[in-house]
């Protein structure tokens, strides 16, 4: 029997390789029919995203998306050479991963509230440390656009490797 | 402050390293129930902010053939060795019906579009 073939746009390892090969087995299993996951790393997902755009739609390719191939690629990438809607049929979202906004234990804050209380009497005064530029940006515009003048952070993590980062955070100074 | 992932700051969380005041999602979360989503606790009615997965086909596949898939996937969700290793990971499990997706995917590029363009975001 031809075997379903699903394409990843990442390595092998990371959390949509880990999905989709826990999902591969159990529908291997489950549904009878062979599953293969195909790594195709390269372009943030873009090379994996327009080989299944030009695959067969006939049931044996399927694609795991994530928000940057499905959804914010198309923001930041005027050249995108697919549209996650024409050229794609949604099957279903498998999982996600909220962010949660984490302060150091110091910050003399208990709630979201208190902490805003505390970001617009102390502006200039609180740190905000990030994994990543992108991350840093998005997060930072997102959380700021609806308070505008309201959450001033000192912007000081770009090249912070995550772990040091993530054990200053929001340590007031 | 910091916005994290929960395989990222659960762990610093749980050892009282750091103080969870709130989550992205628009509703509490598996992971970590008692952090409020912002949309309430930061009074940003609407706000929403997560990192998601999810299965598309190339796009003339059949809706017989998606319709089938979808069912089998959401299956493989549920069984309780794949919901382990998705909380393992604090990671949430999905299973959005097909045409809900559609919507959540056109939603979320709108909203991202904005968010682009509002804060001035410029591609490196």
């Amino acid at each position: 029997m031809k075997p379903i073939r699903a394409i990843v746009g990442f390595a092998p390892g990371g959390a949509t390789d880990i999905m989709a090969r826990a999902l591969a087995q159990k529908l291997t299993d489950t549904f009878g029919q062979q599953i293969i996951v195909d790594n195709r790393a390269g372009g943030g997902g873009i090379i994996a995203a327009t080989m299944a755009k030009e695959s067969p739609p006939d049931g044996y390719t399927v694609f795991f998306g994530t928000i940057s191939t499905l959804a914010t690629n198309v923001a930041t990438n005027p050249k995108l050479p697919y549209d996650p809607l024409q050229d794609f049929a949604p099957i279903t979202m498998t999982s996600y991963n909220p962010y949660f906004l984490v302060v150091h234990p110091s910050v003399p804050a208990k709630s979201v509230k208190e902490f805003v209380v505390l970001a617009r009497a102390k502006p200039g005064q609180l740190n905000y440390a990030s994994s990543g530029p992108e991350g840093a940006r998005i997060s930072r515009s997102s959380f700021s656009a609806p308070w505008p003048n309201s959450i001033w952070c000192t912007f000081r993590t770009k090249d912070r490797r995550r772990r040091s980062s993530i054990s200053s955070a929001g340590r007031s100074t | 402050m910091t916005f994290a992932q929960p395989s990222v700051s659960l762990a610093h969380a749980k050892a009282g390293r750091l103080r969870v005041l709130g989550v992205t999602s628009l509703k509490p979360v598996a992971s970590w129930p008692d952090a409020p989503p912002l949309a309430q606790a930061a009074a940003l009615p609407g706000f929403e902010a997560t990192s998601w997965q999810g299965v598309v086909a190339p796009g003339k596949t059949p809706k017989v053939i998606i319709s089938r898939l979808y069912s089998e996937i959401v299956r493989a969700l549920n069984a309780p060795d794949i919901r382990a290793k998705l909380a393992a990971e604090s990671s949430e499990i999905g299973g959005m019906a097909p045409e809900q997706f559609a919507q959540y995917i056109r939603d979320e590029i709108a909203k991202w579009k904005r968010v682009v363009k509002d804060a001035k975001i410029k591609v490196e």
